[in-house]
């Protein structure tokens, strides 16, 4: 039941660490069927069902039909599919016994040099057989996931290239991470790098609606519209936030852009562009005015100072000086609430920035 | 009997005054027996705690106003003891772990894994986990807000933690997208002089309108000072008078005079006056970063826009050190020098227009 | 690079076999040392055959300076340890350094026959450095057990009276312990029982449980018994001073005047006070060759003080002062600050230095090196800064020039505190700190103003008297302290002038009558209210206070009370004598700083 909180990385939880850790909860999920996050339940079985990732879904296609399957690194923005496709790959593999066969680590478990070591040594002390207990040939290796790998140091990443070549008889790595820049470059030369695109906008209304009609949550035009927008292209997040605001709304109500936005925590699109209006007057007593409105209602300033940015490259009238300008101190502001600067003054740093390139 | 603030704060979710569909939603969500980790964000006294304990009374019943104060003692593992006031029911724990520093990731760890380890004894605990609330989450250190994600998914099971926020930019976005944010904005002007009148007419007052209206202006929508306010008008004078002064608190009073004897005299001595003030606000507890916006909203009123803009932008640079330093009276005094200095080349440049 | 300076290092000492040369030292300063080498032929005679603490040490009880209820205390302690049976019992005597700790200790088991054993920790870091931090640990903590149990265990061959009683006596721990105290707990637990020679810890400072290495439960535990020696008082030193002048006949007594100059800048350490005498008194006999006499007594009295005091800025800033010292002839107490004591007297110096910038003829330089400054300067970084952020706006006259002065601060503060690089950061932020306020003002004005010391920490202190007022208003507040102390606590207790009574801040605006009378309505309305909720608040929120809260708060109560005493009200000027008062506040502080960066330091560990 408490599986619902596993938002983000954690929904990988399939593996067999945070199998072990969910069982408390088993009675729950068995109560109320409808608590499994969805983004669990609705996640691809097999490989043809990953969507747009075509390279990456030809090689282990390959791999199901017999090839030897290399390293691999995953990278791409997150909610892509990547923990996903090799999770789905797994099955197809290994069938029923795929838990015993993959090791999965994440950002979330002590992950030392010496942890990774000591658990990847005694996953692979044992050699996989070639044939399945009902009989059936599979692959005679096993896959660790270290999922969120460019968190790890670069000392454990160093470390972790010794354990590959290692162990590279019986196991397979499967690095997953958001940015490959952050990986060592001893290790991306170990891997077959594949980039996951960020989902097209029709992908994931399609995949929504299909969990809109399977779980009876009716969903507005616009709510629909607000979701795949919200989501820049991270299925799960979409997924998460669908569930979310079905579960505050309660049964059988419809959801309207309102909530989505809400649960979303997006600033909505009159306050991002009022901002940019209410510069254009050159008042600084109209400039206060609107900032305290925006802080009283408690709205996020990095969100809105991320959403403003947006706006600002996409604006058909300012001159490119000026949007220089103006991103110059949407970065620097962004920096200081970052550490921790207070949103009310930083705003209103920003605000007279804009004021004073709008002059320009 | 007790404050106004407290002896009206409503403790169900259906009592609440406004924001009344987030209430229904949060609702919606409790009754299915369990929520996920929440983190509630929003200005001060727009009734982030209050929506907080309604919600636990929702889930577990009146034996959550039992609260007892207790001392917990942690030790670092550099041997350090640590001594952190928690208050507690027998559901939840509350605790505020930015009082201790950058020893807060400690604090937190073990305090959650504590509650976490112990079951619930009563058998007749209608839920499997309890309730961590973290106060001002916006003010924890990284370290610990990375360490918080990990112990936040290690003890899922027997542990929900609710975050109070008054900002999420401060929050990580690895803890922001594991919690689902109830953003409570602050009540209206009107939201709150209705809830003064009802508040007046369950304690058999009348309460002018005119008077309501101007408490709530200078409140600026923070419910809990509006009804302190009323309260001490109540005390200073009663029956109300509609022109009756409604007092600010006095150190935003202090902060003013602050403020006007800054672009009263621009000099190294003056400055040294304003130090010796700006220490008393901060020993009277208020954060640096209230001193720098009170002195920011008030020192702008005599610029033109042009030095209103130099003036807002090195409030910026300045209060973003102090979060790098150590020693915020430095970057307070900085602000202040720099604010004099552009200042008196601003007076003497109109003073030489003039003539 | 290690085997190699250490092999430098062995054959200077076949050069002097008495003084051990500085490695630092030696690296840094050549030319020094060059000179030192130079004169040491001419001096060494008359000096260094002679160490003047040996010779002149207390022989028997009564020439002790030692308060003589401690040292009963000591005494009784001895006889008793040292003739029972069964468990070994452990003593624990603490006190600042130079007051003759150990030699009290020494002494005292002579009389009684005692023989003592001491713990040397073992130098071979270099080399443990290079097998290995794991295995140091180990071998310096086992060496450690081994030592204790070994001690005991054997008789040693020289000792010719059979049946001697034993003492071990430990003046220092292998680094090992203040990292990982429960490793030494645990050896002392096991010595406990099966040890059968008392020991004797002898260490500089072990204030009420909390610092120091041993806490106070386990004092507890194994009954250990502890006797803390205090400063020694003046007139006691005095006494000891003219002992040691009556007892040498090579040089002439010299003057009352000198001597009470010497205790008086000696803060209660006798051995500095000794170390000064002979210096004195050497200085008198050879004046001739004063400043290359100067030159090896400070490294002798420096060997003595070598972790204070940074080896190559103490050489050159005695001979700036020695020439001078030279062509002024005179003596007044100021010089003998290098020598003595330095801790408080010099920051107000280096700040003035920093605030009154001497340039010379040329004006684009400056005369005192900045960094070199910086060096000199003892005391906590921090604290540097914050001594010269406390004065600055007193000197500066100009708003420009102060401006830019703060925002070097504001620079250094940022630097200072980014604990991650702090080896490189640290010295960027005191030059900063140092640079910029010597070039910052532009008027020379040389008016002089007596220097403050920090106000910062009195505000400190009042913060937390503050929190503790919220605590004591109504306990839920504890967990919003903010909100608490903006809205809450406002309302409750009156104006914040009211509040503030005690420290009067000057109101001199004469168009706020109308916020003025705001305030007094506001803290009529809150005295009325405060009444009506006097009773209230306990009760407030039926909150249950576990009792063991009111013990605590009492606590620290009063923590705060004895803190705010030592705290106010001292104002020093750069010129002005030290007093007893200032020297309480020169021994807490710097303690506090060193705490304050050890916590860093730890935390830093945790990254």
């Amino acid at each position: 039941m408490h599986a619902f909180l596993k938002t983000g990385k954690l929904s990988g939880g399939q593996g067999s660490l945070s199998g072990a850790k969910d069982k408390p909860g088993q009675s729950g999920v068995l109560k109320k069927k409808s608590l499994t996050p969805w983004v669990e339940k609705y996640r691809p079985r097999t490989v043809n069902d990953v969507v747009e990732q075509n390279d990456v879904v030809e090689v282990m296609r390959q791999c199901l039909n017999g090839a030897d399957l290399p390293n691999l690194l995953f990278y791409g923005p997150p909610g892509t599919g990547k923990t996903s496709t090799i999770l789905a790959a797994a099955r197809q593999l290994f069938g029923d016994i795929y838990k015993d066969r993959i090791l999965e680590l994440n950002a979330s478990d002590e992950r030392g040099i010496q942890v990774i070591r000591e658990k990847v040594k005694n996953f692979a002390q044992f050699s996989a057989s070639s044939i399945r207990p009902d009989g059936r040939p599979c692959p005679p290796f096993k896959i660790v996931i270290l999922d969120e790998a460019d968190s790890m140091t670069q000392a454990a990443q160093a470390a972790l290239r010794r354990t590959m070549e290692r162990e590279t008889k019986t196991t397979r790595f499967c690095l997953v991470c958001n940015y490959v820049s952050r990986i060592i470059p001893p290790i991306t030369s170990r891997c077959s790098k594949f980039r996951f695109k960020p989902l097209g906008n029709e992908l994931i209304r399609e995949r929504l609606q299909l969990i809109c009609s399977e779980e009876k949550v009716s969903c507005s035009n616009d709510a629909m519209n607000c979701l795949v927008e919200t989501s820049g292209g991270d299925l799960r997040r979409a997924i998460t936030c669908l569930q979310s605001c079905s579960r505050l709304k309660g049964s059988g109500v419809e959801i309207c852009a309102e909530d989505v936005q809400e649960v979303a925590g997006v600033v909505p699109v009159e306050l991002v562009n009022g901002m940019l209006d209410v510069c254009r007057l050159n008042n600084y007593e109209m400039l206060t005015e609107f900032v305290d409105k925006l802080m009283q209602e408690g709205y996020c300033v990095a969100q809105l100072v991320e959403q403003l940015h947006e706006v600002v490259v996409f604006d058909t009238n300012m001159t490119d000086a000026q949007k220089a300008s103006i991103c110059d101190r949407l970065g620097v502001c962004s920096f200081r609430m970052q550490d921790g600067g207070n949103e009310y003054i930083n705003l209103l740093d920003l605000g007279c920035t804009i004021i004073r390139t709008m002059k320009m | 009997m007790s404050l106004w603030v407290d002896k009206y704060r409503p403790n169900s979710l259906t009592k609440l005054d406004y924001h009344k569909t987030q209430a229904l939603h949060l609702k919606h969500l409790v009754q299915q027996g369990d929520f996920p980790h929440l983190l509630v964000y929003g200005p001060s006294g727009a009734g982030k705690k209050t929506r907080i304990f309604c919600l636990l009374r929702e889930l577990y019943g009146p034996g959550v106003e039992r609260l007892r104060l207790e001392h917990m003692n942690i030790q670092t593992p550099s041997n350090k003891k640590i001594d952190i006031t928690t208050v507690s029911s027998n559901y939840h724990l509350e605790v505020n772990p930015s009082d201790v520093g950058f020893h807060d990731r400690v604090v937190i760890q073990e305090l959650i894994k504590t509650v976490a380890q112990t079951h619930q004894l009563d058998p007749s605990g209608q839920r499997e986990f309890k309730v961590v609330v973290i106060c001002e989450a916006d003010c924890l250190t990284k370290d610990a807000q990375h360490a918080l994600r990990r112990t936040m998914e290690k003890y899922v099971a027997t542990c929900r933690i609710i975050l109070v926020a008054h900002t999420i930019s401060r929050v990580i976005p690895a803890i922001r997208s594991r919690c689902l944010g109830v953003r409570v904005g602050a009540p209206t002007k009107d939201e709150i002089i209705s809830i003064l009148q009802s508040i007046c007419r369950k304690e058999g007052l009348s309460l002018p309108n005119e008077l309501a209206e101007r408490i709530a202006m200078q409140s600026n929508g923070n419910l809990r000072r509006a009804v302190l306010f009323l309260e001490t008008c109540k005390v200073q004078q009663y029956p109300f008078q509609p022109d009756q002064k409604v007092a600010a608190h006095d150190w935003e009073i202090f902060l003013k005079d602050t403020a006007k004897m800054i672009v009263q005299e621009q000099s190294p001595q003056k400055l040294l006056q304003i130090r010796n003030r700006l220490y008393e606000l901060m020993i009277h507890g208020i954060p640096s970063e209230f001193i720098f916006k009170g002195l920011l909203q008030e020192l702008v009123k005599n610029c033109d826009m042009q030095l209103k803009t130099q003036v807002v932008e090195k409030a910026a640079f300045f209060e973003h050190r102090i979060h790098l330093g150590s020693k915020p009276i430095i970057h307070l005094e900085a602000f202040v020098a720099s604010f004099m200095a552009s200042y008196k080349k601003f007076m003497e440049a109109t003073v030489a227009d003039l003539f | 690079m290690a085997f190699k300076l250490n092999w430098i290092s062995a054959s200077f000492d076949k050069d002097k076999p008495d003084e051990v040369i500085d490695v630092d030292n030696l690296r840094m300063e050549p030319a020094i040392d060059e000179v030192q080498r130079m004169n040491y032929s001419c001096t060494k005679e008359k000096i260094m055959t002679k160490d003047w603490l040996k010779e002149y040490a207390p022989k028997i009880p009564s020439e002790l300076v030692l308060q003589k209820p401690k040292l009963d205390q000591l005494n009784a302690w001895l006889q008793i340890a040292t003739k029972r049976v069964g468990m070994a019992p452990i003593l624990l005597i603490t006190g600042p350094p130079g007051v003759g700790k150990s030699t009290a200790l020494k002494v005292l088991a002579a009389v009684q026959h005692i023989q003592l054993t001491e713990w040397e920790t073992p130098v071979d870091i270099d080399n443990a450095e290079l097998a290995g931090s794991g295995h140091l640990i180990q071998s310096q903590a086992s060496r450690f057990e081994a030592f204790l149990l070994n001690s005991g265990r054997y008789v040693s061959l020289l000792d010719n009276g059979k049946g001697m009683k034993k003492l071990i006596l430990v003046k220092e721990f292998p680094n090992v312990f203040t990292l990982h105290p429960t490793q030494l707990f645990d050896i002392l637990r096991r010595y406990h029982v099966m040890g059968r020679v008392p020991i004797v810890f002898s260490l500089q400072e072990q204030t009420e449980g909390s610092r120091g290495i041993f806490p106070k439960q386990f004092l507890e535990e194994l009954n250990i018994q502890q006797i803390s020696f205090n400063k020694v008082p003046n007139k006691s030193i005095m006494k000891a001073l003219k002992r040691i002048c009556t007892l040498n006949k090579t040089f002439s007594a010299p003057s009352a005047d000198i001597l009470e100059k010497i205790v008086e800048c000696v803060h209660g350490d006798i051995r500095n006070a000794v170390l000064q005498l002979s210096y004195e008194l050497v200085q008198d006999k050879h004046g001739t060759i004063k400043q290359h006499n100067s030159h090896s007594v400070r490294h002798a009295s420096h060997k003595q003080k070598s972790k204070i005091i940074k080896p190559s800025t103490v050489g050159r800033q005695n001979s700036v002062k020695m020439s001078k010292k030279q062509s002024s002839g005179n003596k007044s107490s100021k010089e003998f600050e290098a020598g003595g004591k330095d801790r408080q007297l010099p920051i107000f110096q280096r700040v003035g230095r920093l605030l009154y910038p001497k340039k010379s003829q040329d004006v684009a330089f400056l005369t005192h090196n900045p960094e070199e400054i910086v060096d000199q300067t003892l005391a906590h970084p921090g604290r540097l800064l914050h001594m010269v952020l406390e004065n600055y706006l007193k000197v500066f006259r100009d708003m420009n020039d102060s401006c830019r002065a703060i925002h070097y601060a504001s620079d250094a503060d940022t630097m200072m505190s980014e604990f991650r690089e702090r080896e490189l950061t640290l010295p960027m932020a005191l030059s900063t700190l140092a640079r910029g306020f010597m070039t910052c003002k532009s008027t020379a004005s040389r008016k002089w103003t007596p220097l403050t010391n920090q106000e910062y920490f009195t505000v400190r202190q009042r913060t937390r008297a503050v929190r503790e007022q919220i605590i004591s208003t109504n306990p839920k507040y504890v967990l919003m302290p903010r909100d608490a102390t903006m809205d809450i606590l406002p309302i409750i207790y009156g104006g914040l002038s009211s509040r503030l009574d005690s420290h009067p801040c000057e109101d001199e605006l004469c168009d706020t009558s109308d916020d003025e009378a705001d305030m007094v309505l506001l803290a009529e309305g809150s005295k009325n209210l405060q009444h009506c909720l006097s009773t209230v608040i306990d009760a407030a929120s039926g909150i249950q206070v576990a009792p063991k809260e009111v013990v605590t708060a009492e606590k620290s109560d009063a923590d705060n009370i004895k803190g705010e005493e030592c705290m106010t009200g001292t104002p020093y000027e750069i010129q002005e004598s030290e007093s007893d008062d200032e020297s309480k506040i020169s021994e807490e502080l710097p303690k506090a700083w060193l705490d304050n960066d050890i916590e860093f330091i730890n935390n830093v560990h945790h990254f």
